[in-house]
């Protein structure tokens, strides 16, 4: 689609030289594709170069659904004739190859089918590669880019798989930093969870109130936190009374006008008026 | 300071572009062709109706369409490609624009494929190859049927729970229950509840304020979720659900209008992500349409935010 690329001039003769040899590479290894995926009685050496045009194919472009449909197409005809240790073998290396194709680049760890064919592989494999999971991805959000919403629907899906332990996800999702939205949404879920339970709601909520502090106190400008904010507001309000947290409301509100050389975030402000809002406690912007 | 928009350099861009079949970015996106045609001819029908038969082939184009069609009944993206939802839909979008919905021969194949993909929850997967579901699904059915007067063929009132099943502690959507909240996915949602006449069925209220903190203060442009950096394309899909919703007022929209005319290209056509990056016919369309939805000034045809089509377009369709 285009995002994030810079306006830039004329390519160079080389640069134009280059992706000339690499749309003739990609047009005659996808004619060959197509060629080997018509024929249905393919040899095993056809099959074997089926599978390593599509892997050169996916090099170039794993943005293409086609390749990796045809790879899943290759792969599941392959399975039918073998026995379950060859099987295993072939599909953990697949696994791997994917595990590379999504690692290689922002870009490459965003595309839906790369995922889609990786849970394909997983089911496949079963319970033990659904349990491998976590070390992969854990490590690549904390590393990488902590806002990619495909490893989070990924590890969602491993966690609902029952192969990543409450602890651990708790560990991960509860200790993050103050501006990290996609932190703060994770935490919603567990503390929805633990609401749900009707155990503890009183201290729960205070304690949740307390990190929205901590977060505003680790980075006075964000705006993240702020929703939070306003949804435990709304918890607030649909409880008996709110004076269990009237104090820590207060708080906030005085920590949010505390230094008046750091601005509140424009929708800082609106959060913590839509929250106020909810528990009725408006005035205490006045 | 006053950006015009440069209409006639985006209709030239837009035309260009679909001729560039020597590079290698075009080959490369074979995979998603028909949607690059139907964000090219509806950025035309905004400009004018008629440029989409001035300037393209319309019989090429409805051949072209057709043939992406396969023994499914779906669309791929290109003439052999594997039928999905998200190209169906682009495919559909298309021959509304020509009038040439009737060119779908056997169109209940076409349904009956669309309706097979739902599950049993009513969320949707996106083709028969793999499982995985997504609120863009949703949209791209609903949309798909409604346009071709089928939506008997689906459970509309499970689609319609589980859309409400995926709206977020913050008033947001995700792509499926629980998942982050995103703007692209509200569109979806919001739209889907929208075609099935059940917008009260969602928490207006909640995601309109979530909606409109999606605006950048330095910029004027839209993100897509919070902390992120603006992007054209948000113009659409915030700004068509907040049209949907009737919440356009919370939006800073001469801010907004004057970031968009900022992405422009002023050269050589064409609308970027956001200011001083290249421009292509995505962002392009979306930065007009979401121009057409909000700036009376721009010279731009009416869009109907729900189907994303232009509105006289969507009056024949849905007659």
């Amino acid at each position: 689609m285009g995002h994030g690329k810079e306006k830039r001039g004329p390519l160079t003769d080389e640069e134009q030289q280059k992706k000339t040899e690499v749309k003739e590479k990609w047009n005659a290894w996808f004619q060959e594709a197509k060629g080997l995926m018509v024929n249905a009685e393919r040899t095993p050496e056809e099959t074997a170069g089926l599978k390593t045009v599509l892997t050169k194919l996916l090099t170039v472009n794993p943005a293409c659904y086609y390749i990796w449909n045809a790879r899943k197409s290759l792969i599941e005809t392959e399975l039918a004739s073998l026995s379950p240790e060859e099987a295993r073998k072939v599909l953990t290396s697949e696994l791997h190859f994917n595990t590379a194709s999504l690692l290689k680049s922002t870009d490459n760890s965003k595309i839906y089918s790369s995922w889609y064919y990786r849970r394909w592989l997983l089911s496949q494999l079963g319970q033990e590669a659904w349990l491998a999971e976590p070390a992969v991805w854990m490590k690549q959000l904390a590393e990488r880019d902590t806002r990619n919403f495909h490893v989070w629907d990924h590890m969602l899906t491993v966690r609902a798989h029952g192969a990543l332990s409450e602890d651990s996800w708790r560990e991960y999702a509860m200790n993050g930093e103050a501006s990290n939205y996609s932190l703060w949404h994770q935490r919603a879920g567990l503390v929805r969870g633990i609401l749900d339970s009707g155990d503890d709601v009183t201290s729960t909520i205070l304690r949740e109130f307390e990190e929205v502090m901590m977060a505003n106190a680790q980075d006075p400008t964000g705006t993240s936190y702020w929703h939070y904010f306003v949804w435990l507001c709304s918890v607030v309000a649909k409880q008996e009374t709110i004076e269990p947290f009237a104090e820590s409301i207060e708080t906030i509100v005085a920590l949010a006008a505390d230094d008046p050389t750091t601005a509140l975030p424009r929708d800082g402000r609106r959060c913590l008026e839509r929250g106020l809002g909810l528990v009725g406690r408006g005035e205490l912007l006045a | 300071m006053s950006v015009s928009l440069e209409l006639e350099k985006h209709r030239r861009f837009i035309v260009g572009f679909s001729g560039s079949s020597d590079s290698l970015q075009h080959s490369l996106s074979d995979y998603l062709r028909i949607n690059g045609i139907y964000w090219s001819l509806c950025g035309l029908s905004l400009m004018d109706p008629e440029y989409i038969r001035s300037d393209f082939n319309e019989e090429e184009i409805i051949s072209f369409t057709l043939a992406c069609r396969n023994g499914t009944g779906g669309f791929g993206g290109f003439p052999g490609f594997d039928a999905s939802l998200v190209y169906t839909l682009s495919a559909i979008q298309v021959l509304a624009l020509y009038d040439a919905l009737d060119r779908i021969e056997d169109v209940e194949k076409t349904v009956s494929w669309i309706a097979s993909l739902q599950h049993e929850n009513g969320s949707f997967q996106g083709d028969h190859h793999f499982p995985d579901v997504d609120t863009r699904f949703v949209y791209c059915a609903v949309a798909s049927l409604s346009i071709l007067d089928r939506l008997d063929a689906i459970d509309c009132s499970k689609t319609i729970s589980y859309i409400v099943s995926c709206q977020n502690w913050d008033g947001g959507f995700g792509l499926k229950p629980g998942r982050e909240s995103h703007a692209a996915q509200a569109f979806c949602c919001v739209g889907a509840v929208s075609i099935l006449k059940s917008v009260d069925s969602i928490d207006k209220d909640s995601l309109v304020f979530w909606l409109s903190t999606r605006q950048d203060t330095n910029t004027g442009g839209l993100n897509g979720r919070p902390d992120k950096d603006p992007d054209v394309c948000y113009s659409w899909w915030v700004v068509s659900t907040l049209a949907i919703l009737d919440s356009l007022s919370f939006i800073d929209v001469p801010r907004l209008v004057t970031f968009v005319r900022r992405a422009q290209d002023v050269v050589d056509g064409g609308i970027a992500d956001r200011p001083e990056h290249m421009a292509d016919i995505y962002h392009t369309f979306f930065g007009l349409a979401g121009i057409a939805l909000l700036d009376e000034t721009g010279g731009l045809k009416a869009i109907d935010p729900t189907y994303a089509l232009p509105v006289d377009v969507v009056a024949r369709i849905l007659g």
